[in-house]
């Protein structure tokens, strides 16, 4: 199943609480063949599922959110289980009881998994999982109402997993449904909407062989992407289109000596809707020895569907999404990734990983002044080189770990009018999401029976577009009568993407216990988040410099009572 | 080990989390534009009364609210000294938007050179310059029968450029309009508009047989066309609102934005003889 927006509003929050979790793992780029349909980074997260033997659940409750998950076996037979977790903010109405400041923001997410040992060789589960998030972005301002944001995931699949005892092979079966909607505006009457919903179905076998395992699978999906996009000065447009991928993917893995790992793969992705087939091929390869891991990874990668943002909205709570235009190919990148690991001692840790991507054939958001959210879009292409450096430090009373991310991402747009405007026919820019550099640190210690933790974040401002004034145009094309010609507004933008929104950073601190009474697990937990009261930007409106912030200095307590 | 390493961790925390709170939380304005005016409009030799809409340039993006606006808007000819003093209307249009039009009473006259002057009470100032081009009225060249394309040669005499050629072919089966844009030719003594009769009405016989429409009759062919301010072009040649909608891409304001021009239009009905008539295929009297 694919998760649209994976993470709450103001990306506090991700949509999975971490006790359903299983395993997360986060491709940055050079992912292998068994994921396509993405040119940037795939993160695959992994569920558990419920316990087949007895009743287990916990309540959380703070000033912030409130929540309960509750997991047990359906029947007596110790092989059907089901897992169930709901979350709800409370940050809007509790934070207003501890800082004179309103926090407009909200979110809830519910959970749902029955998981089955149908036979000793098979395995059946059926998931559900649903987000809601909203947020205020401003007031009213004379009638340029951008109130709110929202957007709401759905999610429903099903897997049938068989696992024979008798051969090596492992087959999995998925047929998934996802739905993102998004709006902008008043909640009765919203002004935007993007709706993006996707099937997905796919069959995926490995064989394990020892020194040589083989994955290969085959997929199919459509994809149904529509918006609305109305507000003052837009000229309303409404877009619906369906798309379909289909495809089928090989990826042996070699293992000849101890240590060594090489995994070519080759994936055909086709996008019929596009009259576009394309052959991708993969390689991944790891060594170990000792302290020391080496890793590498290249592959060429395509995507269909593309998000447009609104040059109004600097740090684009609102996305649109749509297919690349028939006839013009589908976008395209090539990864190169490098990575080492070192662990130098046996508390200590460190990896560092260096990254290129090339993009050609990109479309990115049409540039135009007038001030209206528009699918139309032009052709680009990009690249971006990066590293992440991570060191990480643990005891049996400390964990300690630092991340650094360096990466500049650079795009030249080829919009046909940019040697008009410009005197150039590519543009180079740096776009909206090109963060420099990334830092989170993180520290946690139990210090007596306390467990206290501080967590650091920071990020480099991300570009945007400055406006320099606004005035109208009217087309003078022919012997016009100014008394009847409206006009249009139109913004005089600065260069695309010369500003640089303020930086982001944040320091959070807590402290929790836990104690032991009635059988459960009783955990108080104090916390502040956001110590320093930094104000880091959520949203900006570029035309009425309207601004709304993320959550600002909050002391908080909670409870959460365990039962296992 | 442990002790030293917590305390490191501890000191990386407060250097980057002190050293950070002086990180600027505000955003970073560019500096404004000098420009204070955009104002569209032409000088119409054919009107009894000049217009031009005036837009101030404003720091953020709102509905122009039905109030006066800081604007003088004088008109000099520069060929005869003579000077007067705009007045600013403020019209409403559609979906209540507003928008100020200042005009005078007045007949541009022909070659003469304008200058617009908008002022502001800081003493802010915009002005443009234009030249009304010379009178100038088409003349039909019939087409040689005998040339199978049918090409037929409009002039205007003097003038120094046209825009918005269209040319509407009128006839029992429907009416026609092709948009020649811009695409005339200099030649000496003015400009030529060579109108391609035979490819433009090939359409009318295929709509005429899908409608079984016999004989096919041209009642009429209406050229017409703005004779403009040699300036009066568009960079690429064509008047897309996609492209001139970018600020400075068609300007000719000194200190603003915007264009004013000078122009007016022209039209001459056309019916072709009886020969190229029947030649091109239509039915003749």
């Amino acid at each position: 199943m694919l998760l649209y927006q994976p993470f709450h509003i103001l990306g506090f929050f991700s949509a999975f609480p971490s006790d359903i979790l299983n395993s997360v793992d986060f491709y940055a780029g050079g992912f292998g063949a068994r994921y396509g349909g993405r040119i940037s980074s795939v993160i695959d997260v992994t569920t558990r599922f419920g316990n087949k033997r007895r009743f287990a659940g916990a309540i959380t409750a703070s000033p912030f959110i409130i929540g309960t998950r509750l997991e047990g076996p359906l029947d007596e037979t110790g092989r059907h289980s089901f897992l169930a977790s709901f979350r709800h903010s409370i940050i809007e109405q509790g934070a207003t009881h501890l800082i004179d400041r309103p926090v407009p923001f909200q979110f809830d997410d519910f959970f749902f998994k029955v998981h089955s040992a149908l036979t000793r060789d098979s395995r059946f589960s059926f998931t559900l999982l649903r987000t809601y998030d909203r947020g205020k972005i401003g007031e009213d301002v004379g009638e340029t109402p951008l109130a709110e944001v929202r957007w709401e995931n759905q999610m429903a699949g099903l897997r049938y997993l068989v696992l024979p005892g008798s051969i090596p092979v492992l087959a999995e079966f998925r047929i998934g449904y996802s739905l993102l909607t998004s709006e902008l505006g008043p909640n009765d009457t919203p002004i935007r909407f993007a709706r993006t919903s996707r099937v997905n179905t796919s069959a995926d076998l490995t064989f394990y062989g020892g020194l040589v395992d083989i994955r290969w699978g085959l997929f199919a999906r459509t994809l149904n992407l529509s918006s609305e996009l109305g507000g003052l000065f837009q000229n309303f447009a409404f877009d619906k289109e369906w798309v379909t991928e289909v495809g089928i993917y090989g990826e042996p893995e070699f293992k000849p000596i101890r240590g060594l790992s090489v995994a070519p793969g080759i994936r055909i992705h086709s996008f019929p809707s596009k009259g576009e087939t394309y052959v991708e091929p993969r390689v991944r390869a790891s060594y170990e020895k000792g302290a020391h891991r080496f890793s590498g990874a290249m592959g060429l990668y395509h995507q269909e569907i593309i998000g447009v943002s609104d040059r109004r909205d600097a740090t684009s709570v609102f996305t649109a999404w749509a297919a690349v235009p028939k006839k013009s190919g589908v976008p395209e990148a090539i990864h190169f990734i490098l990575g080492y690991n070192y662990t130098i001692s046996r508390r200590l840790d460190m990896a560092v990983e260096g990254f290129r991507k090339w993009y050609s054939n990109l479309f990115i958001a049409e540039w135009t002044a007038f001030p209206r959210l528009t699918t139309r879009i032009q052709p680009a292409d990009g690249d971006v080189v990066g590293m992440d450096f991570r060191l990480e430090y643990r005891t049996p009373k400390f964990y300690g770990q630092i991340n650094y991310g360096l990466s500049s991402v650079k795009y030249d747009a080829k919009q046909e009018s940019l040697e008009l405007w410009f005197g150039t026919a590519k543009f180079r820019f740096r776009p909206d999401h090109d963060r420099r550099h990334q830092v989170n640190i993180l520290a946690s210690a139990k210090v007596k029976k306390f467990d206290l933790t501080a967590r650091w974040q920071f990020g480099s401002g991300l570009p945007y577009n400055r406006a320099l004034g606004f005035d109208g145009f009217v087309l003078m094309d022919t012997a016009i009568n100014v008394f009847g010609e409206p006009g249009d507004r139109r913004v005089i933008y600065e260069q695309p993407f010369n500003g640089v929104l303020p930086t982001y950073h944040r320091l959070d601190l807590s402290v929790e216990r836990t104690f032991e009474a009635a059988g459960a697990d009783i955990t108080l937990q104090g916390s502040i988040l956001n110590a320093y009261d930094r104000s880091n930007i959520f949203y900006l409106d570029v035309f009425t410099l309207q601004r709304a912030d993320q959550l600002p200095f909050i002391p908080s307590f909670g409870i959460k009572v365990e039962v296992n | 080990m442990r002790t030293r390493s917590n305390t490191i961790l501890l000191g990386v925390f407060l250097v980057l989390a002190i050293g950070s709170m002086g990180c600027e939380e505000a955003i970073t304005l560019p500096n404004r534009t000098d420009a204070v005016f955009t104002i569209y409009g032409l000088f119409n030799p054919k009107s009894d009364t000049q217009a031009v809409r005036v837009y101030t340039v404003e720091n953020v993006l709102d509905v122009t609210k039905p109030e006066p606006i800081d604007a003088v808007v004088t008109s000099v000819d520069l060929t005869t000294g003579d000077t007067r003093v705009w007045v600013d209307s403020l019209v409403k249009f559609i979906k209540d938007q507003y928008g100020h039009v200042f005009y005078s009473p007045f007949r541009a006259e022909f070659e003469h050179r304008y200058r617009i002057e908008v002022d502001r009470s800081d003493g802010a100032h915009v002005e443009v310059t234009t030249t009304v081009p010379p009178l100038s009225e088409p003349v039909v060249k019939e087409p040689d029968p005998e040339i199978f394309e049918l090409i037929t040669r409009v002039l205007w005499p003097d003038a120094p450029n046209l825009i918005d050629i269209k040319v509407v072919y009128h006839t029992n089966v429907g009416i026609l309009e092709w948009d020649y844009g811009d695409s005339s030719d200099r030649v000496p003594g003015g400009q030529v508009v060579n109108v391609q009769f035979r490819a433009d009405t090939r359409d009318v016989f295929s709509e005429a047989i899908r409608a079984g429409i016999s004989p096919v009759q041209l009642n009429r062919v209406e050229i017409s066309a703005v004779v403009a301010d040699v300036e009066w072009i568009p960079p690429d040649g064509r008047f897309d609102p996609d492209i001139l909608v970018e600020p400075g891409t068609l300007t000719n304001v000194q200190g603003g934005f915007g264009f004013v021009s000078a122009g007016y239009q022209t039209k001459i009905i056309w019916l072709p003889s009886d020969e190229v008539l029947d030649v091109a295929g239509f039915a003749t009297e």
